[in-house]
Formats: structure tokens, C-alpha cells, sequence
């Protein structure tokens, strides 16, 4: 009978356990070392903090769309065919790459990120409460910011591409099919970016969810949202859309812009050389910019620098820098060589825009540059252009920071050498100018307008002026002279090349200076203006979208 | 006799009504018949130890009675003519007539006959003789024959069906195991581990001396009382405890084995002498090509230095390496390089480097154990105690283990018993990581420049050293593995507590409380001297130093009530139970990311105010919980018919909040036709045992992360502000993945059991996979877990147990074979095909319908264009298309791919199936001979129809490689021009059409036969006041390979595939220089006290 009574306690302890065990909390846990998309967008914090959260997408593109599909792309640089292994840049450059080029969807994918994070931000900010209508108005009008201008760079690298507006299933995206890139700049780059150029304020009166300044922190502002319109008709206005009602448009953002710059004390405007080329260090960081990626060191810095340069010593960096062996195509090359009448060069040029070579130092080999002949398009050989140069524009060596009197130390803080603190602009007062030149010419054919602002720019750099009494043709090619130089590094070449529609030939000069068998003009098909879609996503649902012309 | 069985059954039933209330009373009247004569005996085992419960059996009745405590038993026999039948779980059955002995003294040796084992089948335990389901077992006998530092070890090749692969041969790692092929693509493969009764998620920790059995559950009728975990399997290892006895006398026991291990198979690379013969020649071949591209026309092989260089546009002031040759390797060129070619003669040696002697050692190995056991008559224990010291063959690494263990069970009074089980093991690894894998030293040793200058030897391009010019900017791999840390230490605790009661016989309710606690830390730091720029000084080289801690704590608790018991010729057993579980963890990670530490003198010192460290640190991770419950019901009728039927109801916490919840039942059953009368009637001597089996049963697998189900957002900065962003898509009807398995079998036993023959025939259909669907880029992700797709398995399994010879010399011989083919059936909604492979664009393998699993898919290469006219002729033959790769003219002495689609050119379109990297046939086959004091045993194990991708060819054996560093031995027969063709398949290393295109040029045959372990051991004659028993032994694992494989150094390798490859990255098959296997050559000795 004893034992029984045990039994009974046992059975009953039993009993409790099981009855314990079976309640529905046990199994229903939260994961308690991340946060779930379910709990978050509730407060004016966490709003501003999944608007920083769609910002924090931008890091890779720099490098990723910008170096890769644009400056690599274009005729501003060259890297020589590789024949022992696959360097997605090599591929790019000599129009080998198929849909394949993991790049291309790292690009796509990058940037459907951004359209995530902001579709979710675009659908429950509004639910939250904000305290001030304007702080909600600007998160919100950051959100379309950032989306329009993913489906702006998404349509001119891919053409016709799905839009996604809100947030969508997996199941439901794999129904929707591409819409021509016309429609994407018509339906949701313009309406977006319209929206956020009315919600924003500007920069200094851009806030935290807390009501303090936000400007430190180089968000989109109106500004920003204006000139990236500048930049969005200017691209429909040209090469493949060519709706020259857009360029009217164009020229009211565009003017917009300087008008705001004037009117603000020249605001984003460097005064001489040597503040142009101080805009380029970390402690200027959006001094000059309309609106850049911004990075920080600690794990959120800038790794184009790495993938830019080839090689640097140790007087120059104290971080392991071996990045890809891309250099300065040589007729950019020789633009930038040139000198003005009293034999100067461009203040721009050396040791700035781009590095030519290094002495040895220990342990560490010279870099020296090698040479090569450069035949102009008029028939001209030119000896003994630098073929090796490298670019350098963003590079925050030691030795450039202590020539331009700057001595802190900016690479204790950084984690590894793809950490640099160094923005990437995106838009540029003087990109904004010199497309405003080319409507004053090609509505206008106000040569005079034009070439004074190509001359305003290189007024300050030192370098020869251009005549004002060029035909309209010939102004226009030094109005594209100039942007190749101001903005070289800067990835708008590949995008100007198409929109003006000269990269095919610009392309076909390039492969014919290089002079190799393993470049093949065949490549530059009349579709390639365009990137193939991505074979991951051809692949993922057969059938959904249809492959680019010219990308079998 | 058919009214004999009803009548019986009618009487049976009635007892069945009753059992719960006559069974003390049956249990008490088995002991009251009364006879004339009246026998005293003692049962020991072969060591002379008594025997309690043994079962003494009057032959031809049912009468009997079991020995006590102390092995002792009487028993009342009708006349001196009785026999008395003794038997006794594990021990072989013997027959003694009474004769004129009243006082016996019966010894019963270990059974040798696994049909009266008992097995293991999860929460209790069935005869195998009852067993309706498939399971195989192996037992501490056969594992004490042949030291081994891993418990998986021991399963290669002694069961069918359980493949058991070393795809690396690093010290302590984890070795992969795959019971019935691969069930899964995204979830894991790997078989849940049960280690005395509490699941665990490796069996790294266990010494192998501390093992009593090891069960595989194989068919879903014996996994599926494991449900959501029992897709792939179930190992249940049971360790040892003592006998209890009045006696109480202990065993001690203590062995020792020492070994040496060296190199299984050196891999097949170009000698110095080789190399520099091939560099010179690929030299010219490049001062040739790069002085035609120049235009000069009169460049020639004998060209000097200087002219080479002033023919390519350049000067001696900065040489290009891979035209102007050294002049020192003159010395050692035949006359006819040395008279074809202008150079200074030298008399400075080079170094000549042979990198794979000096990397891999002979390394040592030791192991010792020591355990007592035994038991009172209400305690049984064992205490033991263990060192494993192993050295790795690369040189730098190595494991060491130390195992304590305690195993106490005691019974406090008739019906309650309580036991304990604790288990603590520290491990240390060395060198781990460092020597397996892409860009591994183990590769790099491979790759390196078998020349250096002179004095320079192995030390190259590290401290004091600089750079070979014609080498690579390899530093020396066997400097940097005796430099560099990379070590780990892992405490594991492994604690069990039980409380047993049993309230009446055959009723037993056990609980359970368990817990696994496992604590690692690793470390990792370079060393300043191990790198290139050790010139740069101190510390500029440490980077990546880093420091991790974690810990991972598992807990059960578990309730089971078994009830077993026989009546007449029933026998039923019920089990019941539940169980509940959770695993939690944290870790903390130090690292330093490029900042150099100070100097070299404190490289586990992490200290914030001078170094740039990044922490990591998760305190709590969230938890995975499982609640279980399961029971099982089983009913044997006069040793004819089985059946067993068994459910289990899981709800786990890693499933979506719509589908928590999991049923996996399960029903098998066995007729042992052997057993029926009509059989017996037939008279077929031969035949003891003819049974079949069949079973059905659904199991699930539920391997996937914690918080796959959610949606979550993860933690980024940008401008220095703080914010989130959504990382996962989450999918709350995330479900459990299901498989449906059959199993049929059939049991043979011939010629007195001599000849037993298991064969089994099973499907099971995996449906509802947990995976990781590619969507589209415009979700914003790339993956999302779902349940899309199914994938079916189906094989058969051969396992053969002879005993060929019996007398004083004794042969007995163990064979099973397994085949597996698996084949991919639906694949999410679309059943679009996965590609994956080394990296994600560069793919080899593809996960596709109607194929197997990972099937490899690349261009087939097919020979070398020899010469111009053959590709002209194919050109001719394709109505004079260019021949071309991916719009590349192909040029002699390119790669020749097959043209699939025969349209002329080789596109994308022309990539086929060439195989799967899962074997179709694993073998295994076991020898033991015994002589008197002497044993001997040969295991050979064997695989074929798979297949293995040697991606090391990517760095050392394809075109436009370069020859800066070494290459495989076949490149001695490259294609070098149209009348040096070289073997026909090696291209020339010029060739530029392909480069690291993935093609069947380094797809191998993964078959293999191997004499994988050789023992011969003596038995010391007994000394009883010394020692009971003591055996010594020679023992050599890994004796022999057969295999055709070049492309690595062993057929089994896996490592360098995408990490989210369909199954895992190790399922690719793809090898980038695995640490290689070792042979062992070890001698050891068991005592027993």
C-alpha cells in the first residue's frame, strides 16, 4: 500500500509536468536575440531607424554599380582582358560578361533591398503617430527618395524591369512581370521622387525622430530630391527614350538647383582648387555634395577605395591594399595630361583624380608606370601615354591628407581596408551645371551660357579656357570633355556615354587604342547599352521576365 | 494439430483477459514442480564471473528457474537423462544433460549469434529475433579489436545502409554520416545522435572505450519514435555498466595502444627537377607568344636573357619572370635543354623541395584507458577514465581528449532504482582549419614551388627569407602551420539522472533528467615572422587574430513507462512516455580586423585601448524547444507473428506559429515462418530461420535555424546612425519535413545458423523538404525557407554473417552492401532547377527533377585539340562554323569539349549530367580468423557509382595556370605543340579559351576499395592471481587504397562547396584539397584485473 501512495505522487507529479509542458507558451518563442519585423515600426524612433535602415543598403553600390557597371564599363578605364581567371570587372570592360556576372546580381538585388526596406517603410509610417507632421512628412519623403531612385537606376542599367510598390509575398512577386522602362520612369521613379521633392525639407532643416539636426548625417533633402529629377528627365530626354519633353522638365530642376546654390551663398560650390580637392577628405564629407553615400568607419566604410586601387606602399597606407588592376584609360589619360599655356597641368589631375606611380620603399616595390602610344581620332600618335595610372580621387592617403594639411589619423578607427570614411557622391553641383550646359546648348544653342559654365570650372582648376566662339556641336563636345574630367571616377561616364548614344563608338575606340587579340568589337552589340537581366533571376522563374536583346 | 493451435489460442485470449491479475500468480507457480532428482549449479561467463539471471530451463518443458545474485540455481529433473537448457541474454544457449553431476559448474560464453542479442529501439528494447523493424548494432567486442579515436569509425563498413564518410582526415572533426542516402536538400542530413537515452548533436566527445553497443535505426518503423527527427536516421549509443553480483568483486580493466600515422597516398605533383624542366619550357612558350605580338620574327629559344627581354619591350632592370629563365636550373636539364638554350653556368644550388615530405609527418598516437566495474547486489558501476593524444599528419595539428566518466545505478529497494551518469570530456584541437580546404596549407603545400634559393629550403618568403622570384607569394605552409594558432578547447558535460520505479514485474516508469553542456573557446592569430611581410616588422602580420567563446546547453527531461511481459506463447510490450527539451546557447567573439597587435608577444590578449576590436557577443540565443509524446505497442505470438505499431507527437518551437504540431506513426510487423508448424513439417534441415519483415512509417526532420520562420530585421549603421533592416522574409506555416518509408526484409538462417543472411528492400519518399527556395531578387531577399519539394530514396541492403569453420581454428566472415539511389522529384512550385557548385556563378552540380541529388553538370571534356586540321575538319563538318567556346576561337592544344547539341560551337547548352557525387554501392566486408590464443580480422570497404570533383584542378591543373607554382604530375604530358601533343587530355598551359571553366577534366570516380583495418591480436594465458585476461595487438587502419582518384588525396573528401548548397556544402562532392587520410599503424594491450 506504500507503494501506492508513491505511484500516486508520482503520476501526479507526472501529471503536472505534462500539464505544464502543454501550454502553448513553451513552444511559441519569440527570437530574443533579433528583432521581428511584427514588433518594430511603432514609434517615431523606430520609423527613423528603418529609414536609416534602407540608407544602410547603399553600402556595396558604390563599388558594386558605380566602379563596376559604370567607369569600369565606359571608356574612362581599362583593365586588360585576363585569360587565367575570372575578374567580373575584366568581363565587364571588354563586353565579354553574359547574364551570368555575379555583379550584375549583386546590383539587382542591392537595389530591390532599397525598394524593400523602403515599401515597408512607405506602408507603416503612417500608422505610427508623429508628434510633429513634418518629421513624419520627411521620413516618409526620404522613403520615396530612396525608391525612386532604385527604380531609376534598376530601368538604365536594366531596361524593363517588375515594380514592386509595396510589400509583396514571394508567391506574388514571381506573378509580376517586367514593365518597360518607360513605364518604371513614368509610374514610379518620377511619381516618387516628385513626392519626396515636395514632403523634404532641406538639409538644414532635416531632422531626427528626436527633433534634432539631421543634417550631419547626409540624408536626402529637397535638394537632392530636385537635382536627381535634373538627372532622371535629363536621362529620358536622351539615348533610348529620347522624349524631349523631358528635357523641359530637366531644365526647370536643374536651375532649380543653381538658383539655390547661388541664392545660398554659392552653397555646394568650391571656391578655389584646394578646396576642390579638400571636398574629397573624410572630415569634408557632404561640404560639396548634393546628396552621397555616406561611410563611416567601425564597419560601415566605404570599400570601393580597396577595389579602385592596385596596389599602395606604406607611406601612403598603413592597411593591406591590393585591390583590382584597374587604371585610367589612356585617351582619359591624355585629356588629363594636358597643360595650360604656362605649363601647368590641370590642379585637378596629379595626385588627386589619380595616382601615376610611387617610388620603392622597404619591402615594398616601385610602382612604375608603364607607357604606351595613343593614336587620336584625327590620326595623331601620341608617344608615351601613362597606361598604368590609377585612380585616386577618393583614396584618403596619408600622403595626400598631409599635403593638403590634414594629419589625423583616419585608419585607426577603421576595421579593415574596405572601411574607409570617405563618401561616394552620388550628384555633384558641377554635374548638375555642366547638364544644365548641355539644355542651354540643345535647346538653347546658347554657346556663350554654356561654355561659361565650362569655364567657371576650369577657371578655378587652372586650366586653359575653352572658347566661347565654338560652334553648338563643338561646344557640346567640351561640355562632355569637362564632365569626363570633373566627374571621372565618379560613375557617370558609362550613363552620359548612353544617354548621348556615343558609347559604341567611344567603346569601339577604346578596344582599338588597347590593341589586343582578346578584345573582340563583335561584343559591343547594339543591345548592350543595357546590362543583361541576372541569370539567377531569368533562372528562378522560368519565364517570367525576358532576357535583354543582345544576351542570348 | 490445427485443434491444438485453436484450442490454445482460446485459452489464451482468456489469459489476456486476466493478465494484469494473474501475473504474480503465473511468475509464482513456475517454481513449484516437484521431481526426484534435485541439481545445485552455478553460471559464470568466460572471465569465471557469476551469472545472475540466467534462465535453467528442463528441456522439453517449460519448467525452469533463473539463478541468483550469485549465479546459483537448483532445480528439481525428472532422471539423470534431463538436459537443462541454460541461456542468458548475449551469451550463447548451451544444452547440458544432468548425468551423474548434482553440483554444475556451467560456463556460458558471449554469443556470437545476433539473433538472441537484444537491440536498442529507442525507449526500450526488443530481441532481435523480435525485431519487425531495421536495425543494426555493434557491440564493444568487435570495437575493442581496433583502436579508434572517433566512435563513427567504427560504423564504416559493418552495416549495410549506414555510409559513413571521412571527408576530412583533420584530428577530432566530425565524421559525416548518411544512414539509407541523403533525405534532405536545405535541412540537414546528419543522423540524430541518442546518447543513453538524451540526444545530442555529435558524438565527438565519447571515448569509443566507454561504449558498450552502438545501434543505427535504419526503417521509419524504428526512427519514427523519433519523429520530427527520425528522417535520417537514429544512432543510439549505450554505454557500459557493470553486473551486479553478490560477489562484488570488480573488473578492472586498463588498455593502452600507441600509433604512428603517415601519409595514406602522396598526391602525384611535378618533382623540382620536373617543374624546372616545365618552366623553362612554358617560359619559352611565353617569350615566344609575347615577342610575335611585338612583331619580331627571328625570336628564338636560345634567345639570352637580355634579348628576350629587349624582344618584349622591356629590360633587364625589371625582368619578366616568366620569360627569362634562371640560369641555375641548367644544372640539372638533360643536354638537350641545356645545348637548346643560351644561359651563365652556375654552380649555385638550388634548393630542391619535395613540400608534401616535409608538410606530413609521421605522427603519433596514443590512447589509454582505465575503468573499474562491477556491482554489489543492489549497485552496478563503472568508473572509467581516458587519454587520447593524437598528432595530425600535417604537420601543426592535433587532438587530445580526456574522458572521466561515472555510470552508477542502484537499487534502493524491490520496486525503485536510481542511477547517474556523469561524463566530462575536455578536448583540445590544433592547427584546426588551417589544412583542409581551399587555399588550406594542405592545398598550398600541394601548390607550392618545389624550388628555392639556394639555402633557403622549406623556409620560404617568411622570415628571413624573401621571395623565389619564378615562385608565387606562397610563404611556406609547413613554417605557418608550426607558427600560427588556430586552437580550440571544448569542455562537454554530459549528465544523466534517473529515477526508475517498478511497481509489479515487466512494469517499469523511468524518468529522466539530462544535460549536455558544452563550452568552447578558439583562438586564431598570425604571427608577424609566418608572412610574407614579416620585413615590415613586428605584428604588421597579425591580423585576423581572433578569440570566440561558446556555449550550447541541452536539456531533457523525459517520463517513459514500459511494460513488457510473456504469457504463454504472448509476449506484449507497451511502452508510453514524453519528453520535453530545449537547447540554448551564447557566444562572445574578439576579433581584430586588420589593426596589427603590438607585437608578438601576447597574441591571446585583446585589450581595446591599443587594438581596434570588434566584438560580438549574443548572451542568449534564442532557444529551440521540442515536446514530445510517443508510445509504442508490440505483440508476438509464439514467436510467429510481430507486430509493432508505434506514434509520436511532436510540437516543435522552430516551426511556424501555424504549424507547430507533428503526428508520425509507424506499424511494422514479422513472421517468422521458420516457426510454424507446416514449416517444420517440410523438414528443411538446412533452414533454422526464415523470417520476413515488413514495415511502414512516417518521420520528419527538423534541422532548420531557430528563427527561420520569422520575419526579422537585423541591426546595420549607417552615417553613424543606428537602424534596422529587414533581413529575413519569415513563413509561419513553415512545417516539419515529412518522409514515408517502407521496408521489406527477409531473415535467413542456415545450417545451425552458421549462415545468416539479412536482406532488405526500402523506399523512402521525402516529402514537404524544408528548403531554401532561390526567389525572385525582387522580393528583396534571394532565399526563403520553405516546404517545396520532395525527393525519394529507395535501396537494398545485404548483410551476410557466415561461419565458415568452427573447430579450433575459427573463420567467420561479415559482408553487407548497401545501394542507394536517390532521384529528386518536385522542387517548389516550379520545379526549377538549383544550381550550386564551388561558387554560385561557376556551378557544378544542379539539383534538378528526375535526377539525383547534386547531380554534376559541366561541359564534358573530351581530349585536346591537337591541331589546327582537326578543328578545320570539325569546322568543315558543322558547315564551316567557327569553332568555338562561349564565342572564343579554339586554337591546338585548347580543351575539347563534347559538342552535346552538335551545332559546331560549344555554348552554355552544351553542359551535360555526368554522374552523381553519391556512391550507388557501399561494401563492407569483415574477416575474423581465431587460432588458439591468436585472433586476426581484415575489414575492406568499398564504394562505387560516384562521383568526385577534384576543384583543386582549378589551381593546379588547368590552362592558363601559369607555372609560378607546382602543378599535377600529368602536366609532364602536356600538349605543347602539333608534334608534342603530350597524353591527349592535358591542354596547354597557354591555352586561354577556358580558364577556370568547371569541366569533366577534374571529375573522378569516387570508387575505392580499401583494406581499411588489419588486426591480429594474442590472448595471454590466462593468470588468474595477476590478471584475468590480456590480449596484445597489431593493428593497421587504412592499409591499402584502390582507386583511380588524382584530382586530391582521398576519394571520400568533401569540402569548398557554397555554403547553401542543396544538402549542405559537403554533399557537392567537391574536394579542395582535403586534409588527407592517414595510415595507422598502432600496437596496443587490454588487461583485465
Amino acid at each position: 500500500m506504500k507503494h501506492i501512495n508513491i505511484i500516486m505522487k508520482l503520476c501526479m507529479t507526472v501529471g503536472v509536468i505534462f500539464i505544464a509542458s502543454c501550454s502553448s507558451d513553451f513552444l511559441s518563442l519569440s527570437p530574443n536575440d533579433q528583432l521581428q519585423i511584427n514588433n518594430s515600426y511603432k514609434t517615431p524612433k523606430q520609423a527613423e531607424q528603418a529609414i536609416v535602415g534602407i540608407y544602410s543598403n547603399l553600402r556595396s553600390l558604390s563599388n558594386d554599380e558605380y566602379l563596376y557597371l559604370s567607369e569600369v564599363r565606359s571608356d574612362n578605364a581599362w583593365s586588360n582582358p585576363k585569360t587565367d581567371g575570372l575578374r567580373e570587372y575584366s568581363e565587364i570592360g571588354t563586353f565579354r560578361a553574359g547574364s551570368d556576372i555575379t555583379t550584375f546580381n549583386l546590383v539587382w538585388n542591392e537595389w530591390y533591398k532599397v525598394i524593400l526596406d523602403a515599401n515597408t517603410a512607405i506602408e507603416k509610417i503612417p500608422a505610427i503617430t508623429f508628434i510633429t507632421q513634418s518629421t513624419k512628412d520627411q521620413f516618409l519623403g526620404e522613403a520615396y527618395f530612396l525608391r525612386g531612385w532604385a527604380y531609376f537606376e534598376l530601368a538604365r542599367l536594366f531596361g524593363n524591369i517588375p515594380i514592386i510598390d509595396r510589400p509583396m509575398t514571394a508567391a506574388e512577386v514571381k506573378t509580376i512581370g517586367q514593365s518597360t522602362a518607360v513605364d518604371v520612369y513614368k509610374n514610379i521613379v518620377i511619381p516618387d521622387i516628385s513626392k519626396a521633392e515636395a514632403m523634404l525639407p532641406i538639409s538644414s532643416a532635416m531632422k531626427t525622430s528626436e527633433g534634432a539636426s539631421a543634417t550631419v548625417y547626409g540624408r536626402a533633402d529637397k535638394i537632392a530630391a530636385k537635382a536627381m529629377l535634373g538627372r532622371i528627365y535629363m536621362t529620358m530626354a536622351g539615348f533610348p527614350i529620347n522624349d524631349a519633353v523631358a528635357q523641359d522638365s530637366a531644365e526647370v530642376k536643374l536651375k532649380g538647383v543653381i538658383d539655390f546654390s547661388v541664392a545660398n551663398g554659392d552653397k555646394y560650390w568650391a571656391k578655389d582648387s584646394t578646396e576642390w580637392k579638400k571636398q574629397w577628405i573624410s572630415e569634408n564629407n557632404n561640404k560639396y555634395s548634393i546628396f552621397a553615400i555616406q561611410y563611416r568607419s567601425g564597419g560601415a566604410g566605404n570599400m570601393s577605395i580597396f577595389n579602385f586601387s592596385p596596389a599602395l606602399p606604406p607611406t601612403y597606407t598603413t592597411l593591406r591594399i591590393f585591390g583590382n588592376q584597374i587604371y585610367i584609360d589612356k585617351t582619359l589619360m591624355y585629356k588629363l595630361s594636358q597643360l595650360n599655356s604656362a605649363g601647368k597641368p590641370d590642379a585637378r589631375v596629379y595626385n588627386t583624380t589619380i595616382l601615376t606611380g610611387y617610388a620603392a620603399e622597404p619591402n615594398w616595390p616601385a610602382y612604375s608606370n608603364l607607357v604606351q602610344s595613343l593614336t587620336l581620332s584625327d590620326g595623331t600618335v601620341i608617344n608615351n601615354v601613362l597606361s598604368n595610372s590609377m585612380f585616386y580621387k577618393y583614396t584618403n592617403s596619408i600622403r595626400k591628407r598631409a599635403a593638403l594639411g590634414y594629419t589625423a589619423n583616419i585608419e585607426t578607427a577603421m576595421k579593415d581596408y574596405n572601411d574607409w570614411s570617405v563618401n561616394y557622391p552620388v550628384i555633384r553641383l558641377e554635374d548638375v551645371q555642366l547638364m544644365y550646359a548641355e539644355v542651354l546648348l540643345n535647346k538653347h544653342s546658347d554657346v556663350a551660357g554654356a561654355i561659361g559654365i565650362v569655364n567657371k570650372i576650369r577657371t578655378r582648376e587652372g586650366a586653359n579656357l575653352v572658347s566661347t566662339a565654338l560652334s553648338v556641336p563643338d561646344a557640346l563636345l567640351a561640355v562632355k570633355t569637362e564632365r569626363r574630367i570633373e566627374l571621372c571616377g565618379e560613375g557617370v561616364r558609362w550613363f552620359d556615354l548612353v544617354r548621348w548614344n556615343d558609347w559604341k563608338k567611344a567603346i569601339g575606340d577604346k578596344f582599338d587604342s588597347y590593341n589586343t587579340s582578346d578584345v573582340d568589337k563583335n561584343n559591343i552589340k547594339d543591345g548592350r547599352y543595357l546590362y543583361p537581366i541576372p541569370q539567377s533571376q531569368m533562372q528562378v522563374q522560368p519565364g517570367l521576365y525576358v532576357q535583354n536583346p543582345d544576351y542570348n | 494439430m490445427k485443434i491444438k493451435i485453436t484450442n490454445h489460442s482460446k485459452k489464451d485470449r482468456h489469459l489476456l483477459q486476466k493478465m494484469l491479475w494473474t501475473v504474480i500468480f503465473v511468475l509464482a507457480t513456475q517454481l513449484t514442480f516437484a521431481q526426484a532428482l534435485t541439481v545445485k549449479g552455478k553460471v559464470q561467463d568466460s572471465q569465471g564471473l557469476s551469472l545472475p539471471g540466467v534462465s535453467i530451463i528442463l528441456h522439453g518443458t517449460t519448467n525452469g528457474t533463473i539463478t541468483d545474485a550469485d549465479g546459483n540455481f537448483t532445480i528439481t529433473v525428472p532422471s539423470s537423462k534431463s538436459a537443462l537448457v541454460c541461456s542468458f541474454i548475449g551469451m550463447e544457449t548451451q544444452t547440458i544433460v544432468v548425468g551423474n553431476k548434482l553440483s554444475q559448474v556451467i560456463t556460458l560464453y558471449d554469443s556470437s549469434v545476433m539473433l538472441n542479442e537484444v537491440v536498442s529501439i529507442g525507449y526500450g528494447s526488443v530481441k532481435k529475433s523480435s525485431l519487425t523493424g531495421a536495425v543494426s548494432k555493434l557491440t564493444a567486442e568487435s570495437l575493442a579489436e581496433r583502436p579508434i579515436a572517433r566512435v563513427e569509425t567504427a560504423l564504416q563498413g559493418t552495416m549495410p545502409g549506414v555510409e559513413v564518410r571521412t571527408t576530412t582526415g583533420q584530428p577530432g572533426e566530425d565524421i559525416q554520416i548518411r544512414v539509407r542516402g541523403a533525405a534532405s536538400v536545405n535541412a540537414s542530413s546528419d543522423p540524430l545522435y541518442v546518447v543513453d537515452g538524451a540526444p545530442v548533436s555529435s558524438l565527438s566527445g565519447i571515448n569509443p572505450a566507454d561504449i558498450s553497443t552502438i545501434e543505427v535505426l535504419k526503417d521509419a518503423a524504428s526512427t519514427a519514435i523519433y519523429g520530427s527527427r527520425g528522417s535520417n536516421g537514429v544512432v543510439i549509443v549505450t554505454t557500459k555498466i557493470g553486473k551486479s553480483g553478490k560477489s562484488g568483486k570488480p573488473v578492472i580493466s586498463f588498455d593502452a595502444n600507441y600509433g604512428s600515422q603517415t601519409l595514406e597516398r602522396k598526391m602525384d605533383m611535378l618533382s623540382a627537377t620536373e617543374w624546372m624542366n616545365f618552366r623553362i619550357k612554358y617560359n619559352d612558350a611565353t617569350y615566344l607568344a609575347a615577342a610575335a605580338a611585338k612583331g619580331v620574327t627571328n625570336a628564338s629559344i636560345s634567345d639570352p636573357s637580355a634579348l628576350r627581354m629587349t624582344n618584349i619591350g622591356g629590360t633587364m632592370t625589371a625582368p619578366n619572370y616568366n620569360v627569362v629563365n634562371d640560369d641555375r636550373w641548367f644544372q640539372n636539364m638533360n643536354a638537350a635543354t641545356q645545348s637548346s638554350h643560351t644561359y651563365t653556368a652556375s654552380t649555385d644550388k638550388l634548393s630542391l623541395l619535395d613540400w608534401q615530405d616535409n608538410f606530413f609527418r609521421n605522427a603519433p598516437t596514443q590512447q589509454y584507458n582505465v575503468s573499474v566495474s562491477g556491482g554489489t547486489e543492489n549497485t552496478k558501476y563503472m568508473f572509467s577514465g581516458g587519454y587520447l593524444d593524437q598528432q595530425g599528419i600535417a604537420i601543426g595539428t592535433g587532438y587530445s581528449r580526456m574522458n572521466i566518466r561515472a555510470n552508477i545505478e542502484s537499487k534502493i529497494n524491490k520496486w525503485l532504482s536510481a542511477g547517474l551518469i556523469i561524463a566530462p570530456t575536455y578536448s583540445t584541437t590544433g592547427g584546426g582549419g588551417l589544412a583542409n580546404g581551399k587555399d588550406s596549407k594542405t592545398h598550398l603545400t600541394l601548390a607550392s614551388t618545389p624550388v628555392s634559393d639556394p639555402g633557403v629550403g622549406y623556409m620560404t618568403n617568411v622570415e628571413p627569407n624573401t621571395r623565389y622570384l619564378w615562385a608565387g607569394s606562397t610563404s611556406s605552409p609547413t613554417y605557418i602551420m608550426q607558427t600560427n594558432l588556430s586552437n580550440a578547447n571544448t569542455l562537454l558535460l554530459n549528465a544523466t539522472s534517473f529515477i526508475r520505479i517498478e511497481p509489479f514485474k515487466g512494469f517499469k516508469v523511468q524518468a529522466t533528467a539530462s544535460t549536455n553542456y558544452r563550452n568552447s573557446d578558439g583562438e586564431t592569430y598570425n604571427y608577424s615572422s609566418a608572412g610574407s611581410a614579416w620585413a615590415s616588422g613586428e605584428g604588421v602580420n597579425s591580423s585576423g587574430g581572433h578569440t570566440t567563446s561558446s556555449r550550447i546547453d541541452n536539456s531533457l527531461f523525459q517520463t517513459v513507462a514500459n511494460y513488457d511481459n510473456t504469457f504463454g506463447k504472448h509476449t506484449i510490450g507497451a511502452m508510453f512516455g514524453f519528453s520535453v527539451e530545449q537547447s540554448s546557447g551564447g557566444y562572445t567573439t574578439n576579433q581584430t580586423f586588420n589593426k596589427p597587435f603590438p607585437n608578438d608577444a601576447l597574441p591571446e590578449s585583446f585589450n581595446g585601448s591599443v587594438l581596434a576590436v570588434g566584438t560580438d557577443l549574443v548572451t542568449k540565443l534564442t532557444p529551440n524547444r521540442l515536446e514530445s509524446f510517443f508510445g509504442r505497442a508490440q505483440y508476438d505470438y509464439a514467436g510467429r507473428y510481430f507486430i509493432s505499431g508505434s506514434i509520436r507527437r511532436d510540437g516543435g518551437s522552430v516551426f511556424g506559429m501555424n504549424n507547430k504540431w507533428g503526428t508520425f506513426p509507424a506499424i511494422s510487423g514479422a513472421w517468422n515462418i521458420s516457426e510454424e508448424s507446416f514449416f517444420k513439417n517440410l523438414k528443411v534441415d538446412a533452414i533454422d530461420l526464415l523470417k520476413l519483415r515488413a514495415s511502414y512509417g512516417v518521420t520528419g526532420n527538423n534541422a532548420i535555424s531557430q528563427t527561420a520562420t520569422y520575419a526579422l530585421l537585423s541591426a546595420i549603421t549607417y552615417a553613424g546612425q543606428a537602424g534596422y533592416s529587414i533581413s529575413t522574409a519569415g513563413n509561419p506555416n513553415l512545417g516539419w519535413e515529412k518522409a514515408n518509408s517502407t521496408d521489406l526484409a527477409l531473415d535467413l538462417g542456415l545450417f545451425g545458423n552458421r549462415v545468416q543472411l539479412s536482406l532488405d528492400y526500402y523506399t523512402k519518399a521525402t516529402t514537404n523538404l524544408l528548403y531554401q527556395v532561390p526567389v525572385p531578387g525582387a522580393t528583396g531577399f534571394t532565399l526563403q525557407w520553405d516546404n517545396l519539394g520532395d525527393i525519394d530514396n529507395r535501396g537494398f541492403e545485404i548483410e551476410l554473417n557466415t561461419r565458415n569453420l568452427t573447430g579450433d581454428f575459427k573463420w567467420n566472415t561479415t559482408f553487407n552492401l548497401g545501394y542507394n539511389e536517390n532521384t529528386v522529384k518536385r522542387l517548389g512550385a516550379t520545379n526549377t532547377p538549383v544550381y550550386s557548385g564551388f561558387d554560385n556563378t561557376n556551378t557544378s552540380n544542379v539539383l534538378q527533377v528526375d535526377l539525383p541529388m547534386n547531380t554534376f553538370y559541366m561541359y564534358e571534356a573530351v581530349g585536346v585539340w591537337k591541331t589546327q586540321a582537326e578543328i578545320d575538319a570539325y569546322s568543315a563538318a558543322h558547315n564551316g562554323t567557327a569553332v568555338t567556346f562561349n564565342g572564343t576561337k579554339f586554337k591546338p592544344g585548347d580543351i575539347r569539349y563534347n559538342d552535346i547539341n552538335n551545332d559546331g560551337v560549344i555554348t552554355t547548352a552544351d553542359k551535360t549530367y555526368l554522374g552523381s557525387p553519391t556512391p550507388k554501392f557501399t561494401y563492407g566486408l569483415t574477416n575474423n580468423f581465431e587460432y588458439k590464443n591468436f585472433d586476426l580480422s581484415v575489414l575492406i570497404t568499398a564504394q562505387s557509382g560516384g562521383k568526385i570533383l577534384g576543384i583543386l584542378g582549378r589551381a593546379l591543373d588547368r590552362p592558363g595556370m601559369g607555372a609560378l607554382s607546382n602543378v599535377l604530375g600529368n602536366w609532364r604530358n602536356a600538349w605543347w605543340s602539333e608534334t608534342e601533343q603530350g597524353d591527349g587530355k592535358t591542354p596547354y598551359i597557354l591555352s586561354s579559351t577556358t580558364g577556370t571553366t568547371i569541366d569533366s577534366r577534374w571529375l573522378y570516380s569516387s570508387d575505392y576499395l580499401r583494406i581499411k583495418n588489419v588486426s591480429l591480436g594474442y590472448r595471454l594465458p590466462s593468470l588468474p592471481k595477476i590478471y584475468s585476461s590480456a590480449r596484445v595487438y597489431v593493428s593497421v587502419e587504412n592499409l591499402a587504397i584502390l582507386t583511380s582518384y588524382t584530382g586530391g588525396f582521398s576519394p571520400e573528401a568533401a569540402n569548398s562547396g557554397v555554403s547553401g548548397a542543396p544538402g549542405g556544402s559537403n554533399s557537392l562532392g567537391i574536394d579542395y584539397g582535403g586534409y588527407p587520410t592517414s595510415r595507422v599503424i598502432s600496437m596496443g594491450i587490454n588487461v583485465t584485473f
